[in-house]
């Protein structure tokens, strides 16, 4: 079991708010920094324990007070931080008769069944967590979390707790969920592993009671047993070997048909004809009752295939698992406008060419082109950036697209089968279908050597044949039977399985085959600046009051006033600020200022001007805040102003000056000087001023940066890099980054940057620890090299073996020994991977 | 040694009453979850009600 995670460096003792340290102190809830002036604790046992933020403190502060301080005892990974609330207009729309209709199942007392989708489980204890505050709410039947798939299965009586209260416990520990659809899609996947670990299973008890029944001849008592009792042992034998050869091994034979049908010969192929050779001839064997029989061997190579290409497939899936929570972003109802009135409509009843209204704040479920004047959206979804963007009248907003201005009109372009959401699940297919490279080229190996040994023997049988023509048959059968490629098949899927779980728990998920490969080789890796080294979203730098009679907090809370409604980066940042500062907010006077042709009642009676700022009054004065010449717009001079990003400003004159910037991810600097220490160079590409990455890159000590880069000229960087040679790996976490990423030769994705790089790149880093990279390179290389291993064994023993049985020194006991070790052994070697 | 003709016999019918049980119990979703089991059974319950 691994160890219970304490949270490090918290050098808080029984401190009083008046205090200082001097050493950096840790959340004791998610483990992030705490900035130096923030006093916020929460009582643990009697020990004030440090909080980053009040996220953090209210998430704290309900675990305990639910009794469920056991959680931080048991947990081995900290929390998730908390972020602040969703929006709560979501989840009521959960609670919606005709939702339930169609998401839920019935269940004959009333009761509803639901599948949720929880984010944020980090370990074992989240589970307990979740699964005890959710059991707690009357109403609630059962709650049981599957920890594999990380999705729950909820039985509740609506009546007595509605959805959004099983949501809202959730979130109020910290945690997320949403339901979930249980499609086909997932539907498949479950019977996959379902199926497969059957086979398994079947395998492997056959294999075990065969071999048993085999033991005698093993302990060399060939000679002495009585005819009759080896018949009975056989018969047995063979009886236990039909479900294995008809079950289990059905998916070698179907893909041994279906690659012959494709005139090609993969690596099933060798391996359905040599179980189907060594079958026919022991139940030969058993009915003539002479010759050898390879029930044993049979069974035990198809249980370690199969358990091997079991363990690759739970890999897989459990990427894809990984991947899929891209889907849960996408709403499922739209308001569509007709001619005389709207109306909340499901996805699936939208056509083409229907209006919509995008409200704030809402997320575009399809393509649409735009019909209001203008509207100020979000792409974050899609290239990282946080910066809205304006688009004008007629211009075409991607789905993805998260409105961050007021609401507009669009109109629909494209259904969901054409949009980005059917293109994320086609990326998510294709992640499963691809074989690494060195498979390819051991599928080419084995599809020659099949042929040249059939030939082969063919040639031996004809020669013994005129020799000694008993010993024939024999003979052939042994040396298909010995030089069966097991090693060969075996060889990469092990190898990978192992590889792939050993990167899964250091929090790299590979999603595409040839992944290890190149990492192997890799000379250079080039980072994205926002969102990968940085945090994608700005934090409030400082405030600095210009007009006399303003304090900071009351220019911060009067622009967080302000800002309330939006969700416009800055504004999220400014809200933030203030809760940290826990600063009281000034009422929001109900404006009477002219609204926009769109009113809506959820944009609130602010006047959102598109781009440029917010104005609204408190206490009766306007403020406005926003950029620059937004904030002056009104006033009559025009004094020189400090450098930042957003102003606020009444009617007469500017009164503070609000600075932000993108915080350093924790652990960027030693993570890249680890790169660098193990021979790696370290590269910084982005699109940022090249003023604002230089800084970057001499905070974390890189000799290389470039800044003001587009993508294509990224790209362009990176193949300059591959032309000298180098073996160029690109972290990103945006999809403007998304050629660069397919580019490089090894593309990795930030965990917890756009979903859609996630998809398109190679891999995913779960964990902000960037040193990954470097065990990842490692791993990579003991991975090749154990591949290497297994295929040089496999072709040794065949070299040794083959020509052994053809000239008739081995037996059948020997040969099945042969085939059976050889398999084990290139198992066993691709285990240690796993270390 | 004669023993043998119903011993054999019996452990063939074991073997498959055996791999029936897994199926049932494969089908009940039994093996869905392969981690989940295993650590709560860490995971105790003193909460006070």
């Amino acid at each position: 079991m691994t160890a219970m995670l304490q949270p490090s460096g918290a050098a808080v003792t029984n401190t009083t708010a008046n205090a200082t340290t001097t050493t950096s102190r840790v959340c004791f809830h998610c483990g992030n920094a705490v900035p130096p002036q923030l006093q916020l604790y929460v009582d643990y046992h009697g020990q004030a324990q440090p909080m980053c933020c009040h996220g953090c403190q209210a998430v704290a502060q309900a675990i305990l007070a639910g009794g469920f301080e056991q959680y931080y005892q048991q947990r081995s990974a900290t929390a998730a931080s908390a972020e602040a609330a969703s929006t709560r207009e979501e989840w009521q729309a959960y609670d919606e008769p005709s939702f339930l209709a169609r998401h839920a199942q019935s269940l004959p007392n009333g009761d509803k069944e639901l599948l949720l989708l929880l984010d944020g489980l980090r370990c074992a204890a989240c589970v307990w967590l979740n699964e005890a505050a959710v059991r707690r709410l009357p109403g609630v039947v059962s709650f049981h979390i599957n920890r594999m798939t990380e999705r729950a299965t909820l039985q509740f009586n609506p009546n007595v707790t509605p959805l959004s209260e099983v949501l809202r416990a959730i979130e109020t520990i910290g945690y997320r969920a949403w339901p979930f659809d249980q499609q086909r899609a997932e539907h498949l996947e479950k019977n996959q592993h379902q199926q497969m670990l059957r086979r398994v299973f079947v395998a492997g008890i056959v294999m075990m009671q065969v071999m048993m029944f085999a033991a005698p001849w093993y302990f060399g008592a060939a000679g002495d047993i009585e005819p009759a009792w080896e018949l009975l042992l056989r018969w047995a034998s063979l009886l236990l070997t039909i479900p294995v050869m008809l079950y289990s091994a059905a998916p070698i034979f179907s893909g041994a048909w279906r690659d012959i049908k494709n005139r090609r010969i993969g690596m099933d192929v060798p391996v359905a004809l040599a179980l189907a050779a060594a079958f026919t001839a022991s139940v030969w064997a058993t009915l003539a009752q002479r010759g050898a029989v390879y029930f044993d061997s049979i069974t035990m190579f198809v249980f370690l295939l199969l358990g091997a290409r079991y363990f690759e497939m739970l890999a897989r899936q459990r990427a894809r698992q990984g991947l899929s929570r891209a889907m849960r972003a996408v709403p499922k109802q739209l308001m569509r406008i007709s001619a005389d009135d709207q109306q909340q409509v499901a996805l699936n009843q939208i056509v083409a060419g229907d209006r919509v209204l995008i409200k704030a704040g809402e997320t575009l479920a399809l393509d649409v082109r735009l019909i209001s004047a203008q509207a100020e959206i979000g792409l974050a979804l899609l290239t990282g950036e946080a910066q809205p963007v304006i688009k004008q009248h007629g211009a075409e907003l991607p789905a993805g697209a998260v409105n961050l201005g007021q609401a507009f009109e669009a109109q629909v372009l494209r259904l969901e089968a054409d949009s980005f959401v059917s293109s994320l699940q086609r990326l998510i297919e294709r992640a499963g279908r691809e074989r690494p490279q060195l498979q390819l080229a051991a599928d080419r190996v084995a599809a020659w050597f099949l042929s040249a040994l059939l030939i082969f023997t063919a040639l031996i049988g004809v020669v013994w044949w005129y020799i000694d023509p008993a010993r024939a048959l024999p003979i052939a059968i042994a040396v298909l039977v010995v030089s069966c490629p097991c090693a060969l098949s075996l060889a990469t899927p092990a190898a990978l399985a192992g590889a792939s779980a050993a990167l899964a728990r250091r929090g790299l998920l590979i999603t595409r085959a040839n992944v290890l490969e190149k990492m192997a080789r890799l000379s250079d890796v080039a980072f994205d600046k926002t969102g990968t080294l940085t945090q994608a979203r700005p934090v409030l730098q400082s405030v600095e009051v210009i007009a006399p009679g303003w304090t900071q907090q009351t220019a911060l809370a009067t622009a967080a006033a302000l800002e309330q409604q939006t969700q416009h980066p800055y504004a999220q940042a400014l809200l933030h600020a203030a809760a940290q500062q826990k600063l009281e907010l000034p009422k929001l006077e109900l404006n009477k200022l002219e609204l926009s042709e769109l009113e809506l009642n959820e944009a609130g009676k602010l006047n959102l001007q598109i781009g440029a700022g917010v104005q609204g009054t408190i206490n009766g004065t306007p403020y406005r805040l926003g950029k620059r010449e937004f904030a002056q717009a009104s006033l009559q001079t025009t004094s020189a102003l400090p450098q930042a990003q957003v102003f606020l400003a009444d009617e007469t004159q500017i009164l503070a000056a609000f600075s932000f910037d993108l915080p350093l991810r924790a652990g960027s600097q030693p993570a890249l000087a680890y790169l660098q220490s193990h021979g790696l160079k370290v590269h910084l590409l982005s699109g940022d001023t090249q003023a604002a990455t230089q800084a970057l890159a001499e905070t974390l000590n890189v000799n290389s940066a470039r800044g003001d880069l587009t993508p294509q000229q990224k790209l362009e960087q990176i193949r300059a890099w591959q032309a000298q040679g180098k073996v160029v790996a690109m972290l990103g976490d945006g999809i403007n980054d998304a050629p660069v990423l397919a580019g490089a030769d090894v593309s990795i994705a930030m965990g917890d940057g756009t979903e859609l790089a996630q998809i398109s790149a190679d891999a995913v880093l779960m964990t902000p620890q960037l040193e990954v990279v470097v065990s990842a390179v490692q791993i990579a290389r003991k991975t090749l090299r154990v591949m290497k291993q297994n295929l040089a064994w496999a072709t040794l023993y065949n070299l040794v073996a083959i020509p052994a049985a053809a000239l008739g020194y081995v037996s059948p006991l020997v040969a099945a020994i042969g085939m059976s070790t050889s398999s084990l052994w290139v198992v066993l070697n691709a285990l240690r991977l796993l270390k | 040694m004669e023993s043998l003709y119903l011993l054999i016999p019996l452990t063939l019918l074991l073997i498959f009453g055996a791999i029936a049980l897994f199926i049932r119990a494969s089908k009940n979703g039994q093996f869905d979850d392969l981690q989940g089991p295993a650590e709560r059974i860490l995971l105790d319950d003193d909460r006070p009600e």
